[in-house]
């Protein structure tokens, strides 16, 4: 009894991108996993929670999570700016948006060190008022959130643009003022994409090495991010320390993202289950 | 009362509304008709405070609305494509106009719930509080959206196209059901369409508009009855236009022949005839008078049958009672012979005779 759809070739298509994800993802995860396995028990809880690893961990989710936080609020105001309003060069702010993601990880570094450093077009008078962004955590922070922002408005300006102007002239209409507008009406219709959008900045913002060690400093337990942690060990030979470390980043990421895609999965249910 | 005074609106180049004035009495339904590109949604709009005019003035119960924004006019506006929030239960979407308010003026919740279900129960659709709004059908959503607008209690209710996104029959159950909730709720109204049948079935008062311009302005019967330009004539209902001479009383078009008591002693002049199909009489092919021409198709209607004619190398539509097209047993390839009963001339010189006048040069324009 064959099941007849109108979707075309399924079982060659679940194989191939089954087939394509075991090699391109699982494989060398898998090999991660082996390394970090020559190590033992023993060998493997000293080198990937000693304390400096446990400080680079918090330092790398903790950014991240900061990051995404503060992405998600600009990104949804960049976004909109993008779509609903005009203004004489807007489309050369459309593609700006898209710098941080083709700008070399390294280039991105070194300009917001230069930018944010003792002597820097913003270091400098940001020291003057006391507040030290360059080889801080803070500096981790604003690199980070330099190459997650595309994330988000590249996420939520499609969404934002299907949606039309209707509802929130609809919505104006009936006497809600602007924030009431954007909380009640715009914000619930693109959270998904939102959502979508900030897991995705967070995501990049944890894994992003070139653009943060330039500014970050790299003390050790302060501001030296996990990434970081694992290129030393592979510069000193130290493989299985290298994975060790990689081991326990990699499971916390995919913790997270898997409860971020539950999260979604739920909130839609309860939307379409009303 | 509404009254919108010397309306100017372009958008870069394109001129949408040029100087346009329109006076609503309380109580009246009106209809903007128009073809697309009219201005009529943009009139609208102005008049909702959803987009902001060059030039001109919104007055609303005598005062000036001009520059107030939309969320201060409280208009109830009914979107074309329903604008409905998705996210929100039916019960939700009609609350929203009232859950807005600021505390002091917003109605206590249980207040609320009275309100919206009694409005749902005005709207037919009581049992469906509950549901969102991809579970209605387009006819169902068109009367949340009503419903929503009407909430808000608005000194005016506007609506866009309201049915122009229903299927026929839907359409015309809501049409007759919009007439009588106007009816019953005493608001004043002015709902856009492009469907002449829609505004003469629906309003009592049709603004035709063209091209950023009113072109007339009336009620139902005197708009079709008394087209006072040639692009009215020729937007509502079908005309037959044939190009004429007129000459001592006389007007000759396509080998027609037609008194014109009007244009005794005019000189010859030439001009426009418009002729509606009721008004073209189909003689037997042995008959003296009228002039011949075949039939090239017929087709049936209810008790009418239309039969499309060539006369001299024109197409002419003519329309006429079924018993007597059967009696002249009408079919494609048959002769017969044609007259007009009567007809409206629009003249190069301009207009004589008890019609308003049409200013000369106008001919031709937007048709």
């Amino acid at each position: 009894m064959a099941r007849s759809t109108v979707l075309p070739g399924f079982p060659l298509s679940l194989g191939l991108s089954l087939a394509f994800l075991a090699l391109v993802v699982l494989l060398p995860l898998a090999g991660l996993f082996l390394h970090a396995a020559g190590l033992g028990w023993a060998g493997f809880f000293r080198v990937a929670f000693a304390p400096r690893a446990l400080a680079a961990y918090g330092l790398s989710f903790g950014g991240a999570l900061l990051a995404a936080l503060l992405n998600a609020g600009a990104g949804l105001l960049v976004a909109w700016v993008l779509v609903r309003t005009s203004f004489p060069g807007r489309r050369l702010l459309d593609a700006l948006v898209d710098l941080p993601f083709a700008l070399p990880t390294a280039v991105a570094g070194i300009a917001l060190a230069t930018l944010y450093g003792p002597h820097g077009l913003l270091g400098a008078p940001l020291l003057r008022l006391g507040l030290a962004v360059a080889y801080t955590r803070l500096g981790v922070v604003a690199a980070m959130t330099f190459i997650g922002l595309p994330f988000v408005v590249r996420t939520v300006q499609p969404v934002l643009q299907d949606l039309g102007s209707e509802p929130e002239e609809a919505a104006a209409s009936l006497g809600a003022g602007r924030l009431q507008v954007a909380v009640r009406v715009v914000l619930p219709l693109i959270l998904p994409a939102l959502f979508t959008g900030a897991t995705l900045a967070f995501a990049r913002a944890l894994g992003e090495y070139g653009a943060v060690v330039f500014i970050a400093g790299n003390v050790p337990g302060v501001s030296e991010i996990a990434p970081l942690l694992i290129a030393t060990r592979v510069e000193q030979f130290d493989i299985a320390g290298a994975t060790a470390i990689a081991t326990v980043m990699l499971t916390g990421a995919f913790l997270l993202l898997l409860a971020v895609n539950m999260a979604q999965l739920w909130q839609r249910r309860r939307r379409e289950g009303v | 009362m509404i009254q919108l005074q010397n309306i100017h609106k372009r958008y870069g180049d394109y001129v949408a509304l040029d100087d346009v004035s329109l006076s609503v009495a309380p109580g009246e339904l009106v209809a903007l008709l128009g073809p697309s590109g009219s201005g009529k949604t943009t009139l609208l709009r102005i008049l909702a405070g959803l987009e902001a005019a060059d030039a001109g003035r919104v007055l609303l119960n005598g005062g000036d609305v001009t520059a107030l924004s939309a969320r201060e006019r409280q208009v109830g506006f009914v979107f074309q494509h329903y604008a409905l929030f998705r996210h929100m239960t039916v019960f939700d979407n009609v609350a929203f106009g009232l859950t807005v308010r600021p505390r002091r003026q917003r109605p206590g919740k249980a207040e609320i719930a009275e309100r919206v279900h009694h409005l749902l129960a005005m709207v037919q659709l009581e049992g469906l509080a509950g549901r969102v709004p991809s579970q209605l059908s387009g006819g169902q959503r068109q009367r949340v959206a009503l419903a929503r607008a009407l909430a808000i209690e608005p000194r005016l209710l506007l609506l866009d196209e309201p049915f122009g996104a229903l299927d026929a029959k839907v359409r015309k159950d809501l049409r007759r059901w919009l007439r009588r909730l106007h009816d019953e709720l005493g608001m004043t109204g002015v709902f856009v369409t492009h469907d002449q049948e829609e505004a003469l079935e629906v309003a009592d008062r049709v603004v035709v508009m063209s091209r950023g311009r009113i072109e007339q302005v009336g009620s139902p019967a005197e708009i079709y009855d008394h087209p006072a330009t040639p692009f009215v004539y020729q937007f509502l209902g079908n005309v037959n236009r044939l190009d004429c001479r007129l000459r001592d009383g006389r007007a000759e078009m396509a080998g027609l022949s037609l008194e014109a008591p009007g244009h005794g002693g005019v000189g010859e002049v030439t001009g426009q005839a418009f002729i509606r199909p009721h008004d073209l009489e189909l003689l037997p092919a042995e008959a003296a008078e009228g002039a011949a021409a075949v039939v090239s198709h017929v087709s049936l209607r209810g008790g009418m049958a239309r039969a499309e004619l060539m006369l001299a190398g024109r197409i002419l539509e003519a329309e006429l009672p079924r018993p007597q097209a059967e009696a002249l047993a009408l079919r494609a390839g048959a002769a017969v012979r044609v007259r007009p009963r009567q007809a409206r001339f629009f003249l190069e010189n301009g207009w004589s005779g008890a019609e308003p006048a049409v200013a000369p040069g106008y001919l031709g324009d937007g048709i």
